[in-house]
């Protein structure tokens, strides 16, 4: 992730897809790589602004129950 | 006379169907004769449920005749995107891998359609699983924009549902919008479509794409059938993880007062880049604000955050949240889903447990910066998309991805929104803007954007299909 500019290769991609369980042909590849860059990208700007203390919006909100 | 019956609204029809001086059964059956005669030139159902919409018309037909008249939507046809659940009526979210899906429950909104008196005349088509694009390869041929068909892509992901109104098939249908899915194809067909706030509107019984960003709302020819709509799907639902317990107003209580004085803040920076100040949409979005001003709201520009910084945000969120609902399938049946999603949703599986949870806590300042600016507006107002709708094409997987989104900002910080036409192109296209609102007060940016169409002339044209 430290490299801002990096394109993942298609081997690249089909080595992360089959830890992920998953194989598709080599000739369709290239469509997802652009869309892996795209995510990749995204995921690195996203960081900015982040507090140690700053929590996600997922945390879980438990509801009280009637006694 | 089909046609005239099929152009009215459901605030007009229900005023006629009250007064007895309308039939369910004779307006349910000008649908179905229109759905049989013009559904063919554009695809938007991929489900006609004649016989079962009949014996609801002949139900609420007995009861309004015997003095049960239940409120406005009782014995207006309705068509459902194909994302929500019905029971015993096939639910296929345009998808082979739910091809022979037969849901056991209704949908909570389908619940409370039914309870509200309306008539279902079937299930809409949408992009595949609310993410796909038009792709060969699926069960159906895509849907197709009424304004202009052989040109025509609708948007996405409520195709159907935006297309099916437009064209006057239905008087109003459910859309689910997770990153602009009721929005972007209302903007694109012409029509009004609501996204309430995150909460309002129980997802319970909607196939998920993303359960962080998921929301489902009405679609129909006016705001004003927007509230008539909301009002009867609105609520609490303790089923719902995500379901706000917040009162719901009366939507149509407000809905003529009006907008002077009122504070709207003005979104620009969000597209200036991408588009000449001679562009098109954006001079009509110009004349929009002017018409905002006419009717005496008070007018600011306002500056949030990046779009990037939302589109970051909701792109990790959902892709991550779409590859974990669809892991299964994704892995044991990868080829029954459309060429054109898969190139989309395999890479979910590759973003790291760490990317979504920075995206989970970007996901919260985002929301709370929104709600702290909104201290100094009543409504905010940017386009809903940067341009009329583009040529249908097969085979773009990618675009989805290629600039930021201007509706994912609101599904990122979950503030209803509303798009609504603002005119058209030079040839004849919708164009339109997004109004959008304070958490849980749909009923002010219903207002505006009533008070907008009642003040222009964009409802008076309906697309040339005859």
């Amino acid at each position: 992730m430290a490299d801002q500019n990096h394109q993942p290769s298609e081997e690249e991609i089909a080595l992360m897809l089959s830890r992920s369980g998953l194989t598709i042909p080599p000739e369709q590849l290239e469509r997802c790589r652009a869309v892996v860059a795209r995510l990749e990208a995204a995921a690195r700007r996203l960081r900015k602004d982040l507090k140690r203390n700053d929590e996600p919006a997922s945390v879980f909100l438990i509801r009280r129950q009637n006694p | 006379m089909t046609s005239e019956l099929c152009y009215l609204s459901v605030a007009e029809a229900g005023t006629l169907l009250k007064s007895k001086q309308l039939s369910p059964v004779e307006l349910t059956s000008a649908f179905l004769g229109r759905v049989e005669a013009i559904d063919s030139r554009i695809h938007s159902f991929v489900l006609v449920t004649a016989e079962e919409a009949l014996r609801q018309a002949k139900v609420a037909e007995r009861e309004i005749s015997s003095g049960r008249y239940r409120g406005p939507m009782h014995g207006i046809p309705i068509g459902l995107k194909d994302l929500i659940e019905t029971a015993g009526i096939r639910t296929t979210a345009h998808s082979r891998v739910l091809i022979d899906h037969i849901p056991v429950e209704d949908a909570a909104v389908v619940s409370r359609l039914k309870e509200a008196g309306s008539v279902l005349l079937g299930k809409l088509g949408c992009l595949e699983f609310a993410h796909g694009s038009p792709s060969p390869d699926q069960a159906w041929p895509p849907v197709r924009n009424p304004w202009n068909p052989e040109h025509g892509f609708t948007g996405g992901s409520s195709t159907g549902s935006a297309t099916a109104v437009a064209a006057g098939l239905v008087m109003g249908a459910l859309g689910t919008d997770t990153g602009g899915s009721i929005r972007n194809p209302a903007s694109f067909c012409g029509i009004a479509g609501l996204m309430p706030t995150y909460g309002r509107v129980s997802r319970r019984g909607v196939i998920p794409y993303s359960f962080s960003l998921d929301h489902c709302g009405p679609m129909a020819w006016t705001a004003e059938d927007c509230a008539i709509m909301l009002q009867a799907i609105a609520g609490y639902d303790p089923d719902d993880f995500g379901s706000a317990d917040v009162p719901v107003p009366d939507y149509a209580a407000g809905l003529n007062e009006g907008i002077r004085g009122m504070r709207i803040g003005v979104i620009r920076y969000f597209y200036e880049s991408h588009l000449s100040s001679a562009d098109e949409t954006r001079r009509t979005f110009e004349a929009a604000l002017q018409e905002l001003a006419q009717l005496g709201a008070v007018l600011e520009d306002v500056k949030l955050r990046e779009l990037e910084d939302y589109d970051d945000c909701k792109v990790i969120i959902s892709e991550a949240e779409f590859f974990a609902v669809h892991e299964k399938d994704l892995l044991e049946r990868l080829e029954e889903y459309g060429a054109n999603l898969r190139f989309r949703a395999v890479p979910g599986g590759l973003i790291r447990a760490v990317d979504y949870i920075q995206a989970q806590r970007q996901r919260r300042k985002l929301a709370a910066e929104m709600q702290t600016l909104f201290a100094g507006y009543d409504a905010m107002v940017t386009l809903c998309t940067y341009g009329p709708a583009p040529k249908m094409s097969a085979d773009e997987p990618t675009h989805f991805f290629q600039r930021p989104n201007l509706t994912a900002v609101f599904n990122v910080t979950g503030n209803p929104a509303i798009s609504i036409c603002t005119g058209f192109d030079r040839i004849g296209l919708p164009l339109a803007m997004q109004i959008v609102g304070r958490p849980f007060d749909e009923a002010t940016i219903l207002r505006t954007a009533h008070a907008y169409e009642q003040a222009t002339p964009w409802r008076r044209r309906r697309p040339s299909l005859a």
